[in-house]
């Protein structure tokens, strides 16, 4: 019952085999190659994504708002204070260190809560221009609740401070504020539920830093 | 066999599989579903780990507690809570209210000023009825949205991905007109207490 | 006439005889035991002895629910940990206290008016030569009848002990 189609088998077999060998070894290379390039040229080539292909930062001043799907941010004042309780920053006297912080204004675009520490990005969304570092502190404007949730479509007035050197900013200089947008990834194979990730420049924010000194007014 | 009968058997077989999957719920996605616990105003709603008793619901324009306050649109939901069989965990962590596509997660505020000042993230005890309130920190447009609100036991943390963090065990749900709902001036949140039994 | 179908079948029959039972073992013992820590029992009164440290005997002794600040009508009670220390290396996690009988577990409780004894410390540390008590509170339900055992995880360098200390009635 098994040997015709046995032998079936093996002259199909054979047929390939003799059709194969008609084709020069080396022209496999050129064909495989020519097929993978057909390949990924249907998938947008093989050149990365131009890092450098930068798309235009809306340039903004304090006050304005930079609206993405995530958040809505207004950079209202950046201030050069010595220290501030509460903030969540510490500023190292002997090393000459100082704070420097924006009040920012923020609302959850999104449907769903976002917290301020966590990874959804919206501690990624500020940078200050040529520091890569988180803020060191976030809290609340009015009741200093530390590293707070952000409910969706209630807008929120925070503090973010850095702990920088005390001779890097002064009073007077034009800050640029880096706001970055997150794009939405939704949960993909073994991962459920929606997360935030690349952190992209999207606008940059100049403020005039005010220096406060001690700052006694700032303090609770 | 003959032949004929093969391929009758096979074709009943086939038959009877496409049934038996039409039949089934959604199989997987279907299995890690929360076991939803309706509950209704005054009554208490026991899941597999966690009850509640809700006993109102109030729209505040402020809330207060000791030397803390906050403006804008409150829900303050007042209730009862206990851990069913095990306090190991048995914090109340998961509480959201969901409003249209929006959900909202029980306001971390009042209990980050003083813990007894609401009961969001409170270890639940077994035997043990407390009483207190979660606050839900609203956008002005929600006030006359309607909804459900949903409790359970977990982290507070899982508010950043509601949906996964109701996966697999008990939830209350206790539907919400917020239309409906009286909306004071001013609402001074209550402490903490050991319910009376 | 054929064989039997016994006979006929004798080999499959001995292979499900091995694989059912291995099955049932491999996947609960293999899967899931490497998961779950070991534990050990101790019976009531008893001692036990691990890397060196002495545990034993737990005793749960009844507060007055009134005079701590509990609810009317509870059992709060004091679970009282003898530990000789032995060498660095064990350490203790919060106890709980559980019921067999309903399947009920508690966990320790802060907020009561009651203190252990200033003099003892609160964890479990080889510092102390001499044999000290580890005092924590459990609010208890009144109803809380029934053996109950008190169970204290350790960690130790071969990884999580449960140990489990009956208390009897």
């Amino acid at each position: 019952m098994t040997e015709p189609a046995a032998s079936e088998r093996a002259n199909r077999f054979a047929r390939l085999r003799a059709a194969t060998d008609r084709v020069p070894t080396k022209w496999f290379a050129g064909i495989g190659t020519a097929l993978f390039l057909a390949v990924t040229a249907a998938f947008g080539g093989l050149a990365p994504v131009a890092a450098d292909d930068e798309p235009a930062l809306a340039r903004l001043a304090a006050g304005d708002t930079h609206t993405s799907r995530q958040l809505a941010i207004t950079v209202q004042r950046a201030v050069l204070i010595d220290e501030l309780r509460g903030s969540g920053s510490f500023a190292d006297e002997e090393k000459g260190e100082r704070l420097l912080v924006l009040l920012i204004e923020m609302e959850n675009r999104w449907n769903v809560p976002l917290r301020t520490f966590g990874t959804e990005g919206v501690m990624d969304a500020v940078r200050l221009d040529g520091d890569d570092r988180a803020a060191t502190g976030i809290v609340r404007e009015d009741d200093q609740t530390f590293t707070p949730w952000l409910q969706p479509g209630v807008p929120a007035l925070l503090v973010f401070s850095w702990t920088v050197p005390g001779t890097a900013y002064a009073d007077g200089d034009e800050l640029k504020i880096v706001l970055r947008d997150s794009t939405l990834q939704v949960g993909q194979l073994l991962y459920t539920g929606d997360t935030w990730g690349e952190p992209s420049p999207a606008a940059i924010v100049t403020a005039r830093i005010e220096d406060v000194g001690a700052g006694a007014e700032e303090s609770q | 066999m003959r032949p004929a009968l093969t391929w009758a058997t096979a074709v009943v077989l086939l038959v009877a599989a496409w049934l038996v999957a039409a039949v089934t719920p959604d199989g997987e996605q279907r299995m890690a579903d929360p076991f939803r616990v309706s509950a209704e105003i005054g009554t208490p709603a026991e899941g597999r780990n966690v009850g509640v008793t809700i006993r109102n619901l109030t729209l505040a324009d402020r809330v207060t507690t000791g030397g803390w306050f906050a403006e804008g649109t409150w829900l303050v939901v007042e209730l009862d809570a206990w851990a069913v069989h095990t306090e190991l965990p048995a914090s109340l962590g998961v509480a959201y209210l969901v409003l249209g596509d929006r959900t909202f997660a029980a306001s971390e505020r009042p209990g980050g000023y003083d813990t007894d000042a609401s009961l969001y993230g409170t270890g639940l005890r077994v035997g043990f009825r407390q009483s207190g309130s979660l606050a839900f920190e609203l956008p002005e447009d929600a006030a006359t949205e309607s909804g459900t609100l949903q409790l359970a036991l977990g982290l507070t943390s899982s508010a950043i991905d509601p949906e996964p963090s109701l996966q697999g065990d008990s939830v209350i749900e206790l539907p919400v007109d917020l239309a409906t709902l009286p909306h004071v001036a001013e609402r001074a949140l209550p402490p903490t207490e050991w319910a009376a039994r | 006439m054929r064989r039997s179908w016994w006979r006929r079948n004798a080999a499959a029959l001995c292979a499900l005889v091995v694989l059912i039972p291995a099955s049932v073992v491999a996947l609960d013992i293999l899967e899931f035991g490497a998961v779950r820590n070991a534990t050990r029992a101790v019976a009531a009164g008893e001692t036990t002895r691990i890397d060196g440290w002495e545990f034993g005997p737990v005793t749960v002794a009844p507060l007055d629910a009134d005079a701590v600040g509990a609810p009317a009508g509870s059992s709060p009670v004091v679970v009282t940990i003898p530990v000789a220390a032995g060498p660095q290396g064990v350490s203790c996690l919060l106890p709980s206290v559980h019921e067999p009988t309903t399947g009920r577990e508690w966990r320790t409780i802060t907020t009561l008016e009651w203190q252990p004894d200033p003099e003892d410390p609160t964890f479990c540390t080889s510092e102390p030569t001499v044999p000290y008590d580890l005092s924590y509170a459990v609010l208890l339900p009144g109803d809380a009848g029934g053996p109950l055992v008190v169970e204290l995880p350790l960690g130790t360098p071969d990884g999580l002990i449960d140990v489990s200390f009956d208390i009897g009635g």
